[in-house]
């Protein structure tokens, strides 16, 4: 037996070939199958990107507005590119979470999303607040708020809250970014979504002018 | 067949199915990550809604009370409510008080709210700052010039408070100091009354006792009224005494269900404290709470009042409330909302 195995002859040149060419052929198989899901997987992402993050906008947004104060001093004031309310955020810190009373404020300014925190307490200091950018090449950015006539029980959007108001009962973000559809020739396509806030403890704006 | 040609079948096999099954772990992981992404969304989505729909259920239990002239723990309204039987498979805590069991820090004088934070101190509670320096900020704030507490140039606002979380802008009022006193504090109370008013049954201790020692008289009296006052309480949670009626409230009624006797010093004080009690309750605060779960346990505060009944008004003062026919038909608005952990 051990003689047997010793005097073996090895495999044919042939034998060989034919194992790589089938080896080859199964590799470049498999390999287009990994290839083009992971293009698939890619493109997904793409699209889904502005998805994930416009989600992740409007829960943040929606939060700061559940939890908005009334305070006269930093009323709420809402125009179209852009409203200032305030609001207790919290922060989380490693033991504990505390809340803070500030003055929020979205604004849509080229082509991009910005929001500004300042704390309340000692808000006619020089404090400039914390200014951060949220979303870029955003396409447009529209806030409207929730106005009615006495007459009819219709949420007419408008597009200012001037301030003395108290804050929106509602409040509806319409926003358009570009989204990538194709690698090479940076297709795009624009993304538009509109959402609408209810604020649990604000007040209908009225259209009527005597009342 | 070599036992070595065996082996490169078996070699590249492998190495196939390590490829393969590596696909399909990243692929698995990647679904399960989304799947998770949007279930966290869905329970968050459910829970806001809940938390609207129980403080509904609220708004429904305070409105459906009887005698709402005399509020007190007896009432159907007050306390903890379990929500199993309004929301199915939930288990969701609805707890419901009145905002008169408290001190209106906008009507307090400086005087009471320094006996609150001093009470409050006895009882074990730790403050940032000394309760004069916590009144004081909190007097200043309203545009007042009360005598103690140090001087300072803090920009101060000069109107009453229009929410709660307004008192951590106050000069000396922590965070913590916040936590510690907000329990005893409202900022709403019945639109056209001056007078600082409490709910003597549903008001704590500490808030009928800082109240008392706010009152001109001796020392001694009040205590003694103090204590009667506690031990008073104490006899209505174990249920040995019944809570007070609107017709209890005159000089004579209060001495002698509280066994004091009829001096002139105690029916002055009687008197005066006739002038900051009362037994209506029209806010209301409302917490639910999600007791279990997956997810970190959600919860909403809200106070429920009378249509425009914030702490400033809001709306032109031309604007009427019963005219127009799709106004709120409920009297109870929701005033203010905080949701977090």
């Amino acid at each position: 037996m051990i003689h047997k195995l010793t005097t073996n002859k090895g495999i044919l040149l042939i034998e060989l070939l034919v194992a790589i060419l089938i080896a080859a052929i199964l590799f470049a198989g498999i390999l287009t199958v990994l290839r083009s899901g992971i293009a698939a997987y890619q493109k997904v992402e793409r699209l889904s990107n502005p998805i994930y993050q416009t989600r992740a906008l409007f829960a943040l947004v929606e939060n700061q507005l559940h939890n908005m104060i009334y305070y006269s001093e930093a009323p709420f004031t809402g125009e179209k590119n852009k409203f200032t309310f305030p609001a207790v955020l919290e922060s989380y810190s490693e033991d504990r979470i505390s809340t803070i009373p500030s003055s929020v404020e979205y604004q849509y300014r080229e082509k991009a999303l910005y929001r500004t925190e300042k704390p309340l307490k000692n808000f006619f200091s020089e404090n400039e607040g914390d200014t951060k950018k949220i979303i870029s090449s955003l396409n447009s950015f529209i806030v409207q708020y929730a106005y009615r006539r006495s007459s009819s029980p219709e949420i007419v959007w408008q597009d200012t809250w001037p301030a003395g108001q108290g804050l929106p009962r509602g409040l509806k973000i319409t926003l358009s970014l570009d989204m990538v559809t194709g690698k090479k020739n940076k297709k795009t396509e624009n993304f538009m979504v509109t959402k609408k806030f209810f604020i649990p403890h604000g007040n209908w704006g009225w259209l009527e002018k005597g009342l | 067949m070599t036992r070595s040609k065996k082996g490169s079948i078996l070699l590249t096999a492998l190495w196939l199915l390590i490829l393969l099954s590596f696909l399909a772990v990243s692929v698995g992981l990647r679904t399960r990550l989304e799947a998770r992404m949007m279930s966290i969304q869905r329970v968050s989505d459910e829970q806001k809604e809940t938390l609207q729909s129980a403080v509904q259920i609220a708004r429904f239990l305070i409105e459906s009370d009887g005698d709402s002239d005399e509020d007190s723990p007896q009432d159907p309204w007050y306390g903890s409510h379990d929500l199993s039987n309004w929301l199915e498979n939930q288990s969701y805590e609805l707890w419901i008080t009145d905002e008169e069991s408290k001190i209106n820090v906008n009507r307090a004088p400086a005087l009471v709210l320094k006996n609150l934070f001093q009470t409050l101190e006895k009882n074990g509670i730790v403050f940032d700052n000394n309760p004069e320096e916590l009144a004081a900020s909190i007097a200043r704030w309203r545009g007042e010039n009360p005598l103690f507490g140090s001087p300072s140039t803090f920009h101060q606002k000069g109107q009453p408070f229009e929410s709660m979380e307004e008192l951590m802008l106050a000069e000396k009022v922590t965070e913590h100091d916040f936590d510690c006193i907000s329990p005893f504090l409202t900022v709403y109370g019945k639109q056209g009354e001056q007078n600082l008013r409490v709910n003597l049954n549903t008001a704590s201790v500490q808030v009928i006792e800082a109240i008392i020692l706010s009152l001109s008289g001796d020392e001694f009296s009040k205590k003694e009224i103090c204590a009667a006052f506690s031990d008073f309480r104490q006899k209505q949670i174990e249920g040995s005494a019944a809570y007070w009626k609107l017709k209890d409230l005159a000089t004579d009624r209060i001495l002698s269900r509280l066994n004091l006797s009829s001096t002139v010093l105690m029916v002055s004080l009687v008197n005066q404290l006739l002038q900051f009690v009362g037994m209506d309750s029209n806010y209301f605060t409302v917490r639910v709470q999600k007791n279990e779960g997956r997810y970190r346990p959600f919860a909403a505060n809200a106070v429920l009042g009378p249509t425009g009944g914030r702490a400033v008004p809001f709306m032109p003062n031309q604007m009427t409330i019963s005219g127009p026919m799709y106004y709120r038909t409920d009297n109870l608005d929701t005033l203010s909302w905080k949701e977090g952990v």
